[in-house]
């Protein structure tokens, strides 16, 4: 009955998220390919189609060398954090203590939550030549003067690792902790030592995770910009600064085809690793899976759990110095911190572009948020039970908005809401930041409905409940979890959007990473420090208020899952 | 030879074997020894300890007490994948990112075969299991007992001193467990290895092994050749678990002049050839539904029991009947549908048995 009704309004209740990604993304998208045609000349920008950009880009050697930059970058970024990911993932289904295992999700995971120039701020008081590190050594003597560790490659790639990591840890992890516990005792049954098993039957069968981690992490890498750009010192030289440079220049054809050329880049690494998805051979298991029942110890165990330790320390060591800086009574950033001071929180509280940034950041983030979630939930109920043909592509393409670049779609919404006549507006911010999380929550609202037992629906409607009475009081309450975690999601998505965002602001009407990026382009003092920690603090608090919603389902779930 | 040297002719020897996981006591002081070239069976309810018993003897549980000697030598310290052992897991734990060939040579492999033996040692267990040709087959694109004997060729292939199976054909349907069980029972006796078999299913056991052993929370409650656990069932669980019988408490009146015990059972007198008994003793006793005869009130033999039938159910070639013989005393009787005549319900009928069929258990 439900299932009815749903297919009658299907395409009613697609409306919403269909009108938002083909109005705001998909009809940005169209722009952009055009005005990569129009023509740049003498500081002027005319509609005369010339295709002089694209002639430009792939004549100039200029351009060929940030191409090889941007995919250079990128793989060295993939290949670090996979050889730091793979054992982290590895160590973390070792762990035996429930309470430590959630802790140490939560520590992974936590680069995500926290906004994208604390993290990047955290980088800067960690490597620069007065920071913790080059002052530590010096005070140990290992070395007589700072090493650059900043504002080159080095700085670039150690940050983006940092940002990416979770991305690869938990596609490996998730294959890790289906694997079958009694294939491992097969291998050993079969004579297999530890070590054989492992890579002719653990590494083998986690190749799938793997890959999906190394595409992610690839394709997130290729289009990064604010690290390179704070953290580069202008020396990191990728596609996505270019793209920045000429927007400021008004050569909008020029930065179309970058983007253009962005996109190409990245939809082309996403078909190489799903090539290589596809020739991993199919691995459904028998039977199955068996938790372990053995507990082997030994010294691969203790190295693992080393490796564990450091990279926990890795991953917190920026927002735990952050915090600290907060409080430091020199204005340079020093280490170790100069007296106690609180005056840099004084300042942040009093400084208006702060206080307007995180008044429209609010706005922003909450109105989005209610669209995202809103559209997300009408699109994934029409999707998983409205019967509708061409489900998949439907789906594609509500998920598109993922693989684009966000730089790419930020020049080309600026492109679409100049035309409009509305960019910077607080309305048009929301509807793209809207557009932006509605993947997510259209990705978590779908599995979490999946999962929803239909049988107490039908009982529901047994019993006299209607449609709507039924979907009020007995689907939500088994979606809960799903919903909070979308609604989380969209909202730190939007909070923290800064890449597609910086594009689309006014400098009267500014959300507040992008206030906190300007100062950081600016000022070296520790405000930012105190700002960011009231940050953490707010997510801290997030987390923990939404871990209240989640608790009893989601969390017991990924934790008994093993 | 030094004490600890096992028997010669059992491949591996339990010896007052005990693992216990925290407060539950899995295994309790098991002694068993399992012979050359044997079809072993360890039979019992789920939860009982079997899978621990086999996992114990595969190297993957160490005794909490006890000792384990695997062709006379003690195992206890020694690690899955140094022992000549193989098993054939319950979820058959195929690698399913191999083909058949790659998962049957997986072990020989791991053992630095040359290649060239390890071919023919596939080929040649492969032609065993029936699979020849299905080398380049994946996990799954094979059927259920197909699956199955690739699981126990991946074993066979390392010529195992004793090839462990835990409960096999759980996963199979009726009918094809049943012809996987004569198909197995046959690989069995041409490799000529020894199989130790986990089941919960009596059936299975009954059909297929040389020897049982019925086990009840983490102990061995018998250990027999089959017609002997099923016809001389030692105490009142093998004899519920084995097949269907009635369990009747009885008094001991008198001893016979041939040795025999007369008992009591609710005023109902008759003979039990178990000797062993003093009068005056209470006790229990099997009696299986087929070995009572039943016959109409007004042909009854001298030595037979009056009583009405009061229900009858029809279970295709055969017939049940239970039957109140006194107050209190109920008998299961079990007839052939088409030789013996029929009853329905309230008729007066006469039961019979002879004294060799009451089998005196030890509970
Ligand atoms: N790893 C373990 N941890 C705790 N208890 C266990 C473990 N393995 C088995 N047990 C317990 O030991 C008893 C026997 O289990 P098992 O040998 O699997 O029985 P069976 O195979 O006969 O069904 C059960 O009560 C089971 O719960
Ligand atoms: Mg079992």
């Amino acid at each position: 009955m439900l299932a009815f009704i749903a297919r009658r309004r299907a395409p009613l209740q697609l409306l919403p998220a269909f009108a938002l990604t083909a109005g705001v993304f998909a009809a940005a998208m169209l722009l952009l390919f055009s005005y990569s045609a129009f023509t740049f000349r003498g500081g002027q920008l005319t509609e005369e189609v010339s295709f002089l950009a694209w002639q430009k880009f792939f004549t100039d050697p200029f351009y060929f060398g940030v191409v090889t930059k941007t995919l250079q970058l990128a793989l060295e970024v993939t290949a670090a954090a996979l050889l730091i990911g793979y054992p982290t993932a590895y160590a973390l289904t070792k762990v035996r203590s429930a309470k430590f295992l959630v802790a140490a999700y939560i520590i992974i995971f936590s680069p995500l939550l926290v906004s994208l120039v604390v993290r990047v701020y955290g980088w800067l008081l960690l490597l620069s030549d007065n920071g913790v590190i080059n002052q530590a050594l010096l005070a140990i003597g290992v070395i007589a003067a700072p090493i650059r560790l900043i504002y080159n490659e080095t700085g670039v790639v150690i940050a983006l690792v940092h940002i990416l990591l979770p991305f690869m840890v938990f596609p490996i992890l998730s294959v890790l902790l289906q694997f079958d516990h009694a294939l491992r005792e097969a291998a050993s049954d079969l004579g297999a030592n530890r070590l054989q098993t492992f890579l002719r039957v653990v590494l083998p069968m986690s190749l799938p995770g793997v890959v999906a981690g190394c595409q992610i992490v690839f394709t997130l890498a290729i289009s990064a910009f604010v690290t390179p750009e704070l953290l580069g010192g202008g020396k990191v030289q990728v596609l996505s600064r270019a793209i920045w440079f000429n927007v400021v220049d008004v050569n909008w054809p020029l930065a179309a085809v970058e983007a253009i050329v962005l996109l190409a880049l990245a939809l082309a690494a996403l078909a190489l690793f799903d090539l290589a998805a596809r020739s991993l051979r199919a691995m459904r298991p028998t039977g199955s899976p068996r938790p372990r029942r053995d507990s082997p110890g030994g010294f691969i165990d203790a190295f693992l759990r080393i490796v564990l330790f450091a990279v926990l320390a890795f991953v917190l060591s920026p927002l735990v110095f952050v915090v600290i800086n907060s409080f430091n009574g020199s204005a340079f950033n020093s280490f170790p911190p100069q007296g106690f001071s609180m005056q840099w929180y004084q300042f942040v509280l009093g400084y208006a572009q702060f206080r307007e940034g995180m008044v429209n950041s609010l706005i922003i983030a909450s109105a989005s948020t209610l669209v995202a979630v809103a559209a997300g939930m009408l699109a994934a109920l029409a999707l998983t039970r409205g019967g509708i043909r061409g489900r998949g592509i439907l789906n594609a393409f509500f998920l598109s908005p993922l693989v684009m670049p966000r730089v790419a779609i930020g020049i080309a919404v600026f492109i679409l809401l100049i035309r409009l006549r509305v960019l910077g507006t607080t309305g048009s911010l929301v509807l793209v930041h809207a557009m932006l999380s509605l993947p997510f929550a259209l990705v978590l609202l779908t599995a979490s409905l999946v999962n929803v037992n239909r049988t107490l629906e039908e009982a529901s409607m047994d019993l006299g409940a209607g449609p709507l009475r039924t979907f009020w009081s007995v689907t939500l309450p088994q979606i809960r979890a799903g919903l909070v975690v979308a609604a989380v999601f969209a909202f730190i998505t939007s909070f923290d959007e800064t890449e597609a965002s910086i594009f689309l602001v006014r400098p009267s009407n500014t959300t507040l990473p992008i206030q906190m990026f300007l100062y950081l382009e600016q000022y070296q003092n520790p405000t930012l420090a105190a700002l960011s920690t009231l940050l953490i603090a707010a997510t801290i608090i997030l987390v923990v208020v939404a871990l209240r919603f989640v608790r009893g389902a989601e969390l017991a779930r990924l934790v008994a899952r093993r | 030879m030094s004490a600890d040297a096992a028997r010669a002719s059992d491949v591996i020897e339990l010896r007052e074997v005990t693992r216990s996981f925290g407060d539950v006591v899995a295994v309790d002081h098991v002694s068993l020894g399992i012979r050359q070239g044997e079809f072993f069976a360890l039979l019992g309810p789920s939860g009982c300890g079997k899978t621990t018993t086999l996992r114990i003897m595969a190297g993957f549980e160490r005794p909490s007490g006890g000792d384990i000697y695997l062709r006379g030598r003690r195992v206890n310290d020694v690690p899955p994948y140094r022992r000549e052992t193989n098993l054939v897991f319950q979820q058959l734990a195929l690698f399913p990112h191999m083909d058949v060939y790659d998962n049957v040579a997986f072990g020989l492999r791991v053992k630095r075969r040359p290649a060239a033996d390890i071919a023919g040692s596939v080929r040649r267990v492969l032609q065993l299991v029936d699979l020849a040709g299905y080398e380049r087959r994946r996990m799954h694109e094979l059927s259920g007992g197909q699956q199955q004997r690739v699981a126990i060729a991946r074993a066979l292939v390392n010529e195992p001193a004793v090839l462990l199976l835990d409960e096999p054909l759980g996963a199979l349907d009726l009918k094809l467990r049943l012809q996987m069980q004569r198909e197995l029972k046959a690989m069995q006796r041409r490799s000529g290895t020894t199989f130790v078999y986990v089941t919960h299913d009596q059936g299975e056991a009954l059909a297929m092994a040389d020897r049982v052993a019925v086990m009840q929370l983490g102990k061995i409650a018998q250990l027999g050749a089959p017609e002997h656990i099923y016809s001389r069932p030692a105490t009142r669980f093998v004899a519920h678990f084995i097949g269907d019988t009635n369990i009747i408490p009885v008094t001991v009146r008198d001893r016979g002049a041939d040795g025999a015990a007369i008992l009591d059972a609710n005023g109902v007198r008759f003979a039990a050839t178990d000797a062993d008994m003093r009068p005056g003793e209470m006790r229990h006793i099997s009696l299986r539904p087929e070995k009572i005869r039943i016959a109409a009130a007004h042909a009854a033999r001298p030595d037979g029991h009056g009583g009405t039938v009061t229900d009858v159910t029809f279970l295709g070639p055969l017939t049940r009947y239970e039957v109140s013989v006194a107050e209190g005393l109920r008998l299961v009787v079990q007839t052939q549908t088409d030789s013996e005549e029929h009853f329905r319900k309230d008729d007066r009928v006469s039961l019979s048995w002879p004294p060799s069929a009451a089998v005196v258990l030890k509970d």
